[in-house]
């Protein structure tokens, strides 16, 4: 195994905070992972993955340089799905990666690499729902939009308890093209998620919404970054989650406006509900600023449920434990509730 | 479509301050930074043993200590070339302002620190170099038992115990490469004591002025606000531009007490050479509160985020600030809290403006540790862009390690906004004026928790000519 830091912030604080980066342990040996396509769309194409050649070589990477390294050479392929010019697809890709279960601590490592392309005015909607119990899996998703594509990318992940899992999304965005991603969390294990965007076209978007519930001594990684190049881009990120136990979670958002992004607007909030007193909470919303034209603006709010909540359920008879239990649940169910796909949508608001 | 012309916002005016006397007949040390250099400090500050070897563990750190990879550039900072003790002729501290040095108590009279001693101040101590030329109390306050003195005096009286016992326990040379500077080659500052239950009805003040070129400046204050007192110290410095790097690294210790309350307001107005790596910490115990009006409008680089340990349960800070960088500035300032008593509560709002190319950065730190319930934080930050060749960044972190808190947190970014502008010229005031007005408006929150002569001061400094037309 080899340590790597990835998540790091773009721009680094007090080393003390220990909120710079992430480290997390990787295997020497990788395996691709095992998928079940659901549903694929006909107007997609599917090909074997190259990132060099749809110009996702170099794309920033949420995760950055240190796993853009293991990713490249792990050798394990991938998919492609690029769509043409013109063509909005109506039924989602839905797949399913199974990331089975390592035998033993040197067993390789689970690696799904997929590119997606969208030709100009393109629409697309993938479902990706992660399940398994990999020592170490990884998941790198590199996305090219051309202008007026848009991308809905909604990923689940319920995997299981001993895993440790990283997930990275890198893209760019040109005029008007944009990233609509919904991430919930819900399973276990260690995970660190990611998405870095480059919003280079003119009025590109990053729509980011996260729900996540971790529990028992698990950790969850965040960080995400939206660079603004473009002018009147736009960013909103809105993080929603429960910490219970000894959960430990770290958020990182940055959004970065560079010089000539005229009117570029961005927003970030994280929303973090605190349920025992064993949990460990850091939020880093970060904004950097090197245009004058620009509107960004970045909140967070931490703590456990108010009084002035718990003392309205209880003048309606409901327990302070079932409403707690009933916030938490919330969370999540409001994240799943904005999943554009209704098939998606359904089954995870019937879960219990 | 011609561009609009743009809002001006002038630079800080510090005309007053850029003023400089010939550095001749002092005395000090050589460039660098030696073990021999320390000895010399150390001699001729006549230090206790026990001093001599904080110095010279705190040089060791120093040159083991590698520098932190965040914050801006200090590229243009020399050890080798700052000399880190400059003695200024004919030195001795003095109650009676005529027995200070003619040169010197001229910089002060146009600095204008001995007509704000007459008029509204219960005590001043000036310092000039390395050494405090000046410390006076008024009678009625010094009756009342209040201790206001040069460190090096009190650490050889009655209160060099407590001084030892408190003296870079706060800050300790471990904590970062320039808090290790200070602790080898420290001089001059100052030491408060407010005994229990004493309110100071009228500020202290210490005034700080860096003359030599090539320079440092290490002052240290320890202030001691004992149970149930009452103080407010401000802190002012200044210094003329050189075309030579000058390094400003000294060290703030404050102890809040019992019920006790202290007020910390500091105008830093450094020349655009000097390197201010400044560390300000405090400690509050139970049912005490530390205010900090901070405004940073000078220096080249400036490393500054007041650190506040809320250790007693219902201890509170207030954190007031404003940042104004300007062209060749890179400023990067905030703050530090600590939450370890239960119910503490941290209340934190700053401004930053950047113009002319000026790099502004607020980095924050809300840490909460496990034993905190009952924890409140509220921190507001806002920054101000006046054109496009400037950055401002915002760069805070929160580390919750405690269930039972209420932590919340707002900044936002932008420039002056036209719906702003429009509402007030749809009630009859011009563009220009009402530019002007939201500009000063900005700044307002920090004015207005400053005394009324650091108010005039900062109203001096921020020079707002707001002029502009219709494109």
């Amino acid at each position: 195994m080899n340590n790597i830091s990835i998540n790091k912030l773009p721009v680094p604080t007090w080393t003390w905070l220990k909120v710079n980066e992430y480290k997390v342990a990787v295997p020497d040996k990788f395996e691709k992972t095992e998928s079940v396509i659901d549903t694929m769309p006909e107007e997609v194409k599917v090909g074997k993955v190259d990132f060099t050649s749809v110009c996702l070589g170099d794309v920033e990477l949420g995760a950055g340089e240190d796993f853009r390294k293991i990713s490249h050479m792990a050798k394990t392929g991938g998919d492609s799905y690029t769509v043409a010019a013109g063509v909005k697809v109506a039924e989602p890709i839905r797949i399913t990666y199974d990331y089975g279960k390592s035998s033993d601590d040197n067993a390789a490592g689970k690696l799904s690499r997929t590119a997606i392309v969208l030709g100009e005015g393109a629409e697309l909607t993938v479902v990706m729902t992660f399940k398994g119990c990999p020592k170490f899996g990884a998941n790198d998703i590199r996305i090219k939009a051309a202008p007026t594509a848009k991308l809905n990318l909604i990923e689940i992940f319920q995997l299981e308890e001993g895993s440790n899992f990283v997930d990275s999304i890198g893209g760019r965005y040109l005029e008007k093209g944009g990233l609509s991603l919904i991430q919930i969390k819900s399973g276990k294990g260690n995970m660190a998620l990611s998405c870095s965007a480059d919003l280079d076209g003119y009025k590109s978007t990053l729509d980011i919404d996260t729900g996540y519930l971790v529990t028992g001594d698990d950790k969850l990684d965040i960080n995400y970054v939206a660079r603004h190049r473009g002018a009147k881009t736009d960013t909103k990120i809105s993080v929603s989650g429960v910490l219970r136990d000894r959960a430990d979670k770290t958020f990182r958002g940055t959004i970065d406006f560079i010089k000539g992004c005229k009117t570029a607007t961005g927003d970030e909030r994280e929303d973090v509900l605190l349920m025992d007193e064993g949990v460990h909470n850091n939020t880093v919303p970060l904004i950097l600023c090197a245009e004058e034209d620009v509107e960004g603006a970045h909140g967070a709010s931490i703590g456990k449920i108010s009084e002035e909540v718990l003392n309205y359920f209880a003048s309606r008879g409901i327990a302070e434990d079932d409403v707690t239990e009933l916030m938490a649940k919330s969370r999540i169910d409001a994240v799943a509730g904005r999943i554009p796909d209704a098939v998606t949508r359904d089954l995870l608001l019937s879960e219990e | 479509m011609a561009d609009k012309e743009k809002t001006y916002v002038e630079d800080v005016d510090r005309s007053i301050y850029d003023f400089r006397n010939v550095d001749e007949d002092v005395y000090k040390v050589a460039e660098g930074l030696t073990p021999e250099i320390v000895r010399q400090i150390s001699k001729e500050k006549n230090d206790p043993e026990w001093m001599l070897e904080l110095r010279l563990k705190s040089l060791d750190i120093y040159n083991n200590m590698e520098m932190k990879p965040w914050g801006p550039p200090i590229d243009g900072l020399h050890m080798d070339n700052i000399v880190t003790y400059i003695k200024p002729k004919d030195n001795k501290m003095s109650a009676d302002w005529d027995e200070v040095p003619e040169e010197i108590k001229d910089t002060f009279e146009r600095l204008g620190i001995p007509q704000a001693e007459r008029e509204s101040l219960a005590g001043v101590g000036a310092q000039y170099d390395s050494e405090l030329v000046y410390h006076n109390v008024r009678e009625e306050v010094a009756a009342q038992g209040v201790i206001y003195t040069d460190l090096e005096s009190a650490m050889h009286g009655e209160y060099g115990d407590m001084i030892r016992e408190h003296f870079m326990k706060l800050i300790t040379p471990q904590d970062h490469k320039f808090a290790a500077l200070h602790g080898a080659v420290w001089s001059g500052g100052s030491f408060v004591y407010v005994p229990p239950g004493v309110k100071v009805e009228i500020p202290l003040q210490s005034y700080f002025r860096l003359n030599a070129p090539g320079a440092g400046q290490f002052e240290h204050t320890l202030i001691i606000v004992d149970e149930g007192a009452d103080l407010h110290f401000i802190e002012g410095c200044s210094a003329p531009k050189y075309n030579v790097a000058n390094l400003h690294a000294g060290a703030v210790e404050l102890f809040v007490g019992k019920n006790a309350r202290l007020r910390y307001s500091t105008i830093e107005n450094w020349s655009k050479n000097m390197y201010n790596l400044n560390t300000k910490r405090a400690t509050v115990e139970e049912g005490g509160k530390m205010e900090w009006v901070s405004g940073s409008f000078g220096s080249h680089t400036s490393y500054l985020y007041p650190m506040t340990i809320l250790k007693g349960d219902d201890a509170k800070v207030e954190f007031t600030g404003i940042t104004f960088a300007g062209e060749g500035q890179n400023l990067d300032t905030g703050m530090k809290v600590v939450h370890t008593g239960k119910r503490t509560v941290s209340t934190v709002n700053t401004k930053s403006i950047s113009k002319s190319g000026g790099i502004s950065t607020f980095r924050s730190a809300v840490v909460i540790g496990p034993e905190a319930k009952g924890a409140k934080s509220a921190v507001d930050c806002s920054s101000l862009m006046l054109d496009d060749i400037s950055r401002s960044d915002t760069v805070p972190a929160m580390d919750v390690r405690c269930a039972d808190v209420d932590i919340g947190h707002e900044a936002k970014i932008g420039r002056i906004s036209d719906e702003a502008i429009f509402y007030l010229m749809s009630r009859g005031i011009s563009e220009e004026d009402a530019r002007a007005m939201i500009v000063s408006g900005f700044a307002d929150n920090v004015s207005k928790e400053l005394p009324l002569e650091y108010a005039v001061e900062m109203n001096n400094l921020i020079r707002l000519e707001m002029k502009g037309s219709i494109g």
